[in-house]
């Protein structure tokens, strides 16, 4: 079978593409019945959210207790969600960052899809647009790299993730650590990077980056790279 | 916000990203359903798209969604037996032909069916149908040639059998 004919195949298979009758119609009904209720969901939400306020600001010594707030800006968080098609919960952004003109966003990915290790996806947004799935795959915390004993005894509380995104010539890492440890990218320090962090680079071959974990005492470990670490497109 | 732009792209473009929706699904309801969401998300930023190349970013979003819906757990692969051949030549003979064909791709798992319209419909380079999926270049090549490897035999059976009546 040549490329030709599974091309004609796949096109009888296609049909004729005869659209169910007022497509545009329905759809423009039902976009605008979705947004009156996101603005109802919105604003009951908002006034939970200043009832709560006031209550706790009347009980003495009270305050709400804080959910995980995003670590995204209100707007990139819309992007996020409008290029993933759901809600997208504070705690599934494992990183996030800007890398030139672009926003990277690793996402954990949702928990009951067996494997080991933890796996991270990929999503960037460019000028205002919705977020765009880049790598969906990318496996994170899966163990150490020979030898490095420092980092086989902290691996039980989480290691760290990092990806290095290539574009236009340019090459950016977005790292990631546990709260209380610091980055260093190709050892320079790039400070504490709970939410990610990002760091421009000058790497020939991007694979050679090497990205270090600084515990709080002093001794570190670097993040092994992981298959596919390296994005490009 | 222009209706009336959106609804002559939809007629415009609509066919295309439905005939693309079904491959892409191998069931033409479940496509149907799948366009029609993708549209609601996509209508509301409408007025920036349309100065941009609407079809391509309506097609990325059905990918996308189809993705993600693979994903769901609520998300059943449902695997067919592949009907048997119907006698060609009329119009109810294509359309039975066609299931026949549909019955193949779904029998393909859902990734591997992406890649093969991707690389073999759309006619996507191995680079641009990973950016698409969002998967490595590698897993796109052996995707493309287990999953074209896939369709001509179960194409082949089907036809085999035809031929042996």
């Amino acid at each position: 079978m040549r490329d030709d004919d599974v091309r004609a195949l796949l096109d009888r298979a296609a049909g004729p593409g005869d659209l169910p009758p007022d497509l545009a119609g329905t759809v423009v009904t039902a976009a605008r019945a979705r947004r009156r209720r996101r603005v109802a969901v919105a604003a009951v939400a908002a006034v939970l959210a200043v009832a709560g306020g006031v209550t706790a600001a009347l009980r003495p010594g009270g305050a709400p207790a804080p959910g995980p707030a995003s670590v995204l800006a209100p707007a990139d968080q819309e992007l996020l969600e409008a290029g993933v098609g759901s809600p997208v919960p504070a705690e599934r952004i494992v990183a996030a960052g800007r890398a030139g003109d672009e926003s990277i966003v690793a996402l954990d990915r949702p928990p009951g899809e067996g494997r080991s290790g933890k796996v991270a996806e990929v999503w960037v947004s460019r000028g205002g647009r919705p977020y765009e799935l880049l790598r969906d795959h990318l496996v994170y915390d899966g163990g150490c790299l020979t030898g490095d004993a420092v980092c086989a005894e902290v691996a039980p509380t989480g290691l760290g993730m990092y990806l290095v995104r290539k574009r236009d010539g340019r090459v950016f890492v977005l790292a990631q650590a546990p709260a209380g440890r610091t980055v260093a990218v190709d050892g320079r320090p790039a400070g504490p990077a709970p939410h990610g962090v990002v760091v421009p680079v000058e790497a020939a071959d991007p694979w050679e980056v090497q990205v270090h974990v600084v515990l709080p005492d002093g001794r570190r470990y670097r993040l092994p790279p992981q298959p596919g670490i390296v994005l490009g497109g | 916000m222009s209706g009336d732009d959106f609804t002559a792209f939809v007629a415009h473009s609509g066919p295309r990203l439905l005939r693309y929706a079904v491959l892409l699904c191998g069931d033409r309801g479940e496509a149907e359903d799948l366009l029609q969401e993708t549209l609601i998300r996509v209508y509301p930023r409408w007025h920036r798209l349309r100065e941009q190349q609407p079809e391509a970013y309506v097609r990325r979003a059905l990918t996308n969604r189809a993705v993600s819906r693979w994903r769901s757990p609520w998300h059943r692969r449902r695997v067919d037996g592949v009907p048997e051949r119907p006698v060609p030549g009329d119009e109810l003979g294509r359309a039975d032909d066609r299931q026949v064909l549909l019955a193949a791709l779904r029998s393909l798992p859902d990734r591997m069916r992406a890649v093969v319209v991707l690389r073999y419909w759309l006619g996507c380079t191995e680079q641009e149908a990973a950016a698409e999926l969002g998967c490595s270049v590698g897993s796109v090549k052996s995707q493309a040639s287990r999953g074209l490897a896939r369709l001509r035999a179960t194409v082949g059976t089907a036809t085999a059998q035809e031929a042996g009546r």
